[in-house]
């Protein structure tokens, strides 16, 4: 009898010790399992964690590039890291590529932007005023980016109208442009989404050509825009009579008119050249009446402007809060298109190395792909 | 005397001692079928998840137009370069009915069924249990019957998964069940 107990205890001893070294494997299995899920889970939120990090960096010096791969270590795990200009998708592009380690999990996340376009933050769209503004007759104002010979760039315009006070869209006009990234085409009315009106402009809106450019901070303190057309910078005019001036415009054109009635408006004005075209004084009571002839490319900074019949491929940005007319703009058959490049064209005009970065309360770089 | 005395405290003593072994051996067994059954279950499960975030993180990527087709409490379908080759896929996950997935003994278990660009099933995952959720850029639930236009699926930018699978055989009156949910935040949409 204690025999067969015997047998029976070395074999329950040997069948629970299979068992338990089977239960062991086991447990340890869906331990791996939940560890291996846990570091994935880390491991990509470093990933994205240094992407989003290396984003702000670039937001704050656009110029900053990692070609050569560096190593960190980061909430307990480690990421290599690059970034490197691109062409992806047939558009050049910055590239954020991260690969995070933890545990012995790797997981590699890249995500592209735009690359940034660097333009005064007071654009807000293509055409920016500080009063009323009515657009009739045949005006159309768009928005959308376009390169410099007027072909669309898709997803990277700005807004038709951006105002302080009212706008009325009347007559032929229409109005387009682009929203958090999306286009709308030129529409009457137009697309709410392409209009901005009784806005305020941070910091109180710009009162000088200078101020427009971001001020001294930027490289334009009071009076610089003057200096370069008086210098004649990369063709740059200066005139108090615009009967003047040659053309085709290049540079800095300045053109300061009296603040007397009714000699302060420039009356059927030939704009056609490229540049920055300011029409100013001190009073900010300049107009210009009627923009009659000619294509213009690049920015235009006037304090009062009624009527315009010309194309201008770039950005109106004008600076009156007292139009003469009541309104800005009216009547008027012209073609407004907006164009990042034109203006780009236009800052570099001034030699003056652009300032005009990316970061909090200013533009953000715009995710195109995230792949994770 | 004595002798049969010791007989008889012998068999009840050994019996006793086989009656406990016995019963510990069962529940050894049964606990041991519990842990695998739970292990497979588990380790069926972590594989689908693992499927599931690597299609759901990139829902949108590299598509410029409509990036959610379907969106549905049970069925979701999605636009993503998933493979990064520079060509657009079409992704559909879809649920089957329970009465006609009759491979396991477990009468509450269903399909969970992955298709890429209209192929056979690119995977098929039996769980009992598969619901999504979506929610808007403010957190805020959207309504499923909102959800059958375009418009409101362009609102999509985050969705909640929430899964439960069983084991395919009864244990111990029981099915051995695993469950798992998460929130995932696409960034390409």
């Amino acid at each position: 009898m204690s025999r067969f107990i015997l047998i029976i205890v070395l074999g329950a001893f040997i069948t629970y010790s299979i068992t338990s070294l089977t239960q062991n494997k086991l447990v340890t299995q869906t331990t791996e399992n939940s560890v291996n899920n846990y570091s994935q889970t880390k491991a990509r939120n470093i990933a994205n964690s240094t992407i989003q990090m290396l984003m702000s960096q670039v937001a704050d010096n656009v110029d900053w590039r990692v070609p050569n791969p560096v190593t960190k270590n980061i909430f307990d795990g480690q990421v290599t890291y690059t970034v490197t200009d691109t062409i992806f998708d047939g558009e050049e592009q910055i590239k954020f590529s991260a690969i995070a380690s933890e545990f012995g999990t790797t997981k590699e996340i890249t995500a592209y932007t735009k690359n940034p376009i660097l333009i005064p933050p007071a654009l807000e769209g293509a055409i920016t005023t500080n009063n009323p503004v009515v657009t009739q007759g045949g005006l159309n104002v768009d928005g959308r980016n376009h390169k410099m010979d007027a072909t669309l760039v898709p997803e990277s315009g700005t807004y038709a109208i951006w105002t302080t006070k009212t706008l009325n869209q009347t007559g032929n006009s229409y109005l387009g442009g682009t929203d958090d990234g999306v286009d709308y085409p030129l529409m009457k009315p137009a697309d709410p989404r392409v209009i901005k009106v009784l806005q305020t402009y941070p910091g109180g809106y710009p009162t000088s050509p200078d101020s427009i450019l971001g001020g001294p901070a930027y490289g334009y303190p009071e009076g610089m825009l003057k200096s370069i057309a008086i210098s004649g910078l990369n063709g740059s005019q200066y005139v108090t009579d615009p009967s003047t001036l040659s053309h085709p415009l290049s540079g800095v054109t300045y053109v300061e008119l009296t603040d007397v009635l009714p000699f302060n408006k420039w009356e059927d004005a030939d704009i056609s050249g490229s540049g920055i075209l300011v029409v100013h004084n001190t009073s900010t009571n300049a107009r210009i009446k009627n923009m009659e002839a000619g294509i213009f490319k690049g920015m235009v900074i006037v304090d009062d402007l009624v009527h315009v019949h010309s194309t201008v491929i770039g950005a109106i940005i004008l600076l009156t809060p007292n139009p003469s007319s009541g309104n800005t703009i009216g009547n008027s058959s012209g073609l407004i298109l907006y164009s990042t490049e034109a203006i780009r064209f236009a800052l570099l005009q001034t030699n003056i190395e652009p300032k005009f970065n990316y970061g909090f309360g200013k533009n953000r770089l715009y995710v195109n792909h995230w792949f994770e | 005397m004595s002798d049969w005395l010791d007989l008889v405290g012998s068999f009840v003593i050994g019996g006793m001692v086989i009656l406990i072994f016995a019963n510990l051996n069962i529940s050894i067994s049964v606990a041991a079928s519990e842990n695998l059954f739970s292990g497979i279950v588990q380790g069926g499960l972590t594989s689908a998840t693992d499927l599931i975030e690597y299609d759901f993180y990139k829902i949108g990527y590299r598509n410029s137009g409509n990036k959610i087709e379907i969106a549905d409490s049970n069925e979701i379908k999605f636009y993503s370069d998933i493979d990064n080759d520079g060509v657009l896929d079409e992704l559909h996950y879809f649920v089957g009915d329970s009465t006609t997935f009759t491979e396991t003994s477990n009468p509450n278990d269903f399909l969970l069924t992955r298709e890429k660009n209209n192929e056979i099933p690119a995977a098929s995952i039996p769980v009992v249990y598969f619901k999504l959720t979506y929610y808007d850029s403010l957190g805020q639930k959207i309504d499923y019957t909102l959800l059958s236009s375009q418009s409101e699926r362009d609102k999509i930018k985050t969705l909640g998964i929430r899964m439960k699978c069983e084991s395919a055989d009864m244990i111990d009156d029981h099915y051995e069940a695993v469950e798992w949910e998460k929130i995932i935040k696409p960034k390409n949409i």
